[in-house]
């Protein structure tokens, strides 16, 4: 066999690897390596705890009974935002390498919410609204996870200013001197 | 196993062990009883903060408190880094507690 021919078949045989291995890793994904990330919800507050906040009834202190420390608080505390992250789930590819190691790459998608309370000057709810940002995506690998995550609240700007445009609304009755 | 297959394995439980919580004020007794000094109507300001500490934030010129807790054994303990409890009092005009709540943030 002259080395034209040895060179030849030996790239046949690299091709083939090469092909092997991608068969190998699609087949790795579709036989399970492929995990779905459930959804979650932290510190958010409940639809049943909205209810219970009514306006002209409801105070400061029984609001900060309630809920403790806000995310937020404007001037004289004329408003308070409380705010929390949804994970909506997404997923997670793990695959084992020679070795022992196991990388992981995924990605999730994610929404900032934002419940803002206004009070009265006698320190009484005057008004409340939910606001909800925009789903967005976030693709993490192992070796980001010990980064610091960007806090999705301060990503969605677009949130943040129909926030404060809310909160810069004061309506006339409670306008203070 | 390998550290780092562990790793990546715990790492992977933590992703796939779905969770929602909300802010909820904690009922349950024997975490509410490690708060048993607090005495609405009874207990006074500068006893509280003899036993807390000065309050980390203040609402309507101290007349609302809180105080970030962490649980420490069989006791809370004031922690400002890393607490999920908060402690909410709420004084009356002459110093005495007059309601307060312990609050799962």
């Amino acid at each position: 066999m002259t080395n034209a021919r040895v060179w030849s078949a030996a790239k046949r045989v690299g091709k083939r690897m090469r092909l092997a291995g991608a068969v190998l890793l699609v087949a790795s994904v579709l036989a399970g390596c492929l995990l779905p990330i459930p959804g979650s919800v932290s510190g958010g507050i409940s639809e049943e705890t909205m209810a219970s906040i009514r306006p002209g009834v409801t105070t400061r202190a029984d609001v900060l009974l309630m809920l403790a420390d806000p995310h937020s608080r404007s001037r004289e505390d004329g408003c308070f935002t409380y705010s929390w992250v949804e994970h909506h789930g997404g997923a997670v590819l793990v695959f084992a390498v020679p070795g022992g190691g196991a990388p992981i790459a995924g990605a999730t998608t994610v929404s900032c919410h934002v419940v803002a309370i206004r009070f009265s000057s006698d320190g009484r709810v005057s008004e409340t609204r939910r606001f909800d940002g925009r789903v967005h995506g976030e693709g993490f690998t192992l070796f980001s996870l010990d980064a610091p995550a960007k806090d999705p609240c301060v990503v969605d700007a677009e949130l943040t200013q129909r926030v404060q445009a809310w909160i810069d609304e004061v309506p006339e009755a409670d306008r203070r001197p | 196993m390998k550290p780092r297959l562990l790793a990546g394995t715990a790492c992977l439980c933590i992703l796939l062990a779905a969770c929602s919580s909300t802010v909820e004020r904690v009922s349950d007794p024997r975490t509410l009883g490690m708060l048993g000094f607090l005495q609405s109507g009874t207990v006074m300001r500068n006893e509280v903060e003899g036993r807390m500490g000065p309050p980390f934030t203040t609402y309507e010129d101290g007349r609302i408190v809180t105080y970030p807790l962490k649980r420490q054994g069989d006791r809370l303990e004031p922690a400002p880094e890393g607490s999920d409890l908060r402690l909410v009092i709420v004084y009356r005009a002459d110093g005495c507690v007059e309601r307060w709540s312990l609050v799962r943030q």
